[in-house]
């Protein structure tokens, strides 16, 4: 896509007064890098780039954004997911926000393939676990992770200890995941953070899969949609029942 | 003291010195990336590939103080039942551990840490325990990273001095230099020779073209008291901050941790954890909060490796090694707000 496109959105935007900011992207420390840009004036437009640096999902911005009046959000389509679902969540008013979309062409990293048997999973999450630092580097980074105190970080109760090692980031790991159920719009920022390399995307995805075929449902699609994990029928599926 | 080895024989005297010792060195991990980890538990076939690839200055990533402050480490467990029964206090080591593959920041930031832990009345026994066997070996960057800015904050070659052992690469073999008793009894082997004359030139030049690196414009402010208070930058800077902590626990200096307690089937524990001032819930009392907002844990995170360390130690608390540059998700680069704070004056 062409940046002159995009600065002219953006300059549009903010001219009008539609919006007080955009949050985009500029060149960073370093050729190879971009970072996060916040332009409050038309004339600084032209300090937006777009290109193979430019990978942060920036709607990790909007809800600090959007408290100092209209922001708009250059997204990708996995971002713009997530902007429609803090709208759906009621942690962002729809008026506030906008989105100045952008093709995506992410260079994405392979995959691990995760094996088949449960119990060989087992044994690829806690190798991988055993790696984490439980910096939270992977929260801070996502969308879906917008609650003013996350489970992990209570004390009373308190679900699992700030302990390096598999078993009490597995409890992390696997709440943090469920808590995505039906907001990961798979922009894997959780996992390009990490520092130490572990696929925790993969988890919040596998999640996303079991909410499209129980509740067909897909996150951050439809802003009027009732979010998935705020809604209860008595015709809800039981996923037990569905051997999950 | 110096000696040569040659590249053939390195990995034959680095796996002689393991018989005294426990290895800590860098090595590549499965996806490339280089960290710090015990030797002996690594294959014997990737000794040599993987301490070859890694005495380049590719070992940055995984800072060297998780062997001295691990991730998580236990201060004491008792009983629950039994609490007439003394605590039990586990302390570190029994084999004397071996360091490898330290570069001239990591060196320095040890020597952060050991003011943090040890100097005053209150040296940290934990961390004592750890230190005291230790034994450093390091080696010369040979090329500067993009995010590297150890001679903007300090002098790289005097840091070399605080190791036990430097090793330089000359193309042709490494130039081994002792600076301590423990460092020459390393270089006691049949594996390592005297060095010629040409080749204790190349040693130096190695040295010289590391002094050389270009300092940061910012470098000249750190002498003076520069940080304001009420710097509109921090808040400039902040804005992108996500406070994930990346810049913190993957920093080799930074020395925060938390203390939690814990029950486990009768067994109370008590142990430390990392903790870093980026995030809301550093040093947060009942009743009160004193950094509320990101600009004031941004303002914190400089202020004290640039402010109060000096003041407290006279050592900057930063070494330059651009870890927290490289890492950042965000590259909020701390050499840029440098530049840009307004000199208090
Ligand atoms: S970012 Fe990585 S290391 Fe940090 S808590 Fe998340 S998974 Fe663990
Ligand atoms: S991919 Fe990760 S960071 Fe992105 S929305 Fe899903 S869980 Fe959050
Ligand atoms: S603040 Fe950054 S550059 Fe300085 S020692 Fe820490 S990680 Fe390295
Ligand atoms: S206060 Fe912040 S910058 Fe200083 S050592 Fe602790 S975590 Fe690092
Ligand atoms: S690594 Fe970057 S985003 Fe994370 S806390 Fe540090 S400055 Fe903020």
């Amino acid at each position: 896509m062409d940046i002159q496109e995009i600065r002219n959105k953006a300059k549009r935007l903010l001219e009008s007064g539609e919006v007080k900011v955009v949050v985009g992207y500029e060149r960073g420390s370093t050729e190879s890098k971009s970072t996060p840009a916040f332009i409050e004036s038309p004339d600084d437009v032209d300090r937006l780039i777009w290109d193979a640096t430019c990978v942060n999902n920036l709607a990790a911005y909007a809800i600090q954004e959007a408290k100092n009046g209209g922001v708009a959000i250059i997204a990708r389509d996995c971002d713009a997911r997530s902007i429609v679902m803090l709208v759906q969540e009621h942690q962002l008013d729809k008026d506030a926000v906008r989105v100045i979309e952008v093709p995506d062409e992410t260079q994405w990293a392979d995959d691990p393939a995760l094996p088949e048997s449960l119990e060989e999973r087992r044994a690829f999450w806690a190798k991988e676990f055993e790696k984490c630092t439980r910096c939270y580097a992977c929260r801070q980074a996502c969308p879906g992770c917008f609650c003013n105190t996350c489970f992990i970080d209570r004390i009373v109760p308190r679900w699992a200890a700030k302990r390096a090692g598999a078993s009490d980031a597995w409890m992390f790991h696997v709440t943090r995941a469920m808590h995505q159920a039906g907001r990961c719009g798979d922009c894997r920022e959780c996992s390009r953070v990490c520092p130490v390399g572990i696929p925790v995307h993969l988890l919040a995805r596998e999640i996303e899969t079991f909410v499209g075929e129980l509740f067909d449902y897909k996150a951050g699609m439809d802003m009027d949609a009732d979010p998935v994990l705020g809604t209860f029928t008595p015709e809800d599926p039981d996923p037990n029942e569905h051997g999950g | 003291m110096d000696k040569i080895v040659t590249k053939d024989n390195m990995a034959a005297w680095l796996r002689s010195l393991r018989e005294k010792y426990e290895m800590i060195g860098p090595v590549k991990r499965p996806d490339g990336a280089p960290e710090f980890r015990d030797i002996d538990m690594m294959p014997p076939g990737i000794i040599p590939g993987g301490i070859e690839v890694a005495l380049d200055n590719a070992a940055w990533l995984m800072p060297p103080k998780d062997y001295l402050l691990p991730p998580t480490e236990t201060l004491f467990t008792y009983d629950e039942k039994d609490q007439a029964e003394p605590l039990k206090v586990p302390l570190a080591g029994d084999k004397p551990r071996l360091l490898l593959g330290l570069r001239a920041c990591d060196a320095r930031a040890i020597r952060v840490l050991d003011h943090v832990y040890l100097d005053g009345a209150f040296a940290d026994p934990y961390y004592a325990a750890r230190r005291k066997g230790m034994v450093m070996v390091g080696n010369v960057c040979d090329e500067a990273r993009w995010s590297c800015f150890c001679t903007s904050v300090g002098e790289p070659v005097e840091w070399l001095k605080d190791l036990d052992a430097v090793i330089t690469d000359i193309g042709a073999g490494f130039v081994v230099t002792a600076n301590t008793p423990v460092g020459e009894s390393l270089l006691d082997s049949s594996y390592l020779s005297d060095p010629s004359d040409q080749q204790m030139n190349l040693k130096v030049a190695a040295w010289d073209k590391l002094a050389a690196i270009p300092k940061r414009p910012f470098a000249d402010k750190l002498a003076k008291d520069f940080l304001a208070w009420d710097d509109p930058i921090w808040e400039k800077y902040a804005r992108k901050c996500l406070g994930c902590g990346i810049c913190s626990y993957l920093c080799p200096s930074c020395s925060c941790f938390d203390i939690q307690d814990e029950r486990v089937a009768g067994q109370i524990e008590r142990f430390r954890c990392r903790d870093t001032c980026q995030t809301c819930y550093f040093t947060l009392m009942p009743s009160h909060n004193p950094r509320p907002e990101k600009k004031m844990r941004m303002r914190q995170r400089l202020s004290h490796k640039f402010k109060y360390q000096p003041e407290q130690f006279d050592i900057i608390g930063c070494t330059g090694c651009g870890r927290c540059v490289e890492l950042c998700p965000v590259n909020l680069d701390i050499r840029q707000a440098l530049a840009e704070v307004t000199p208090n004056e």
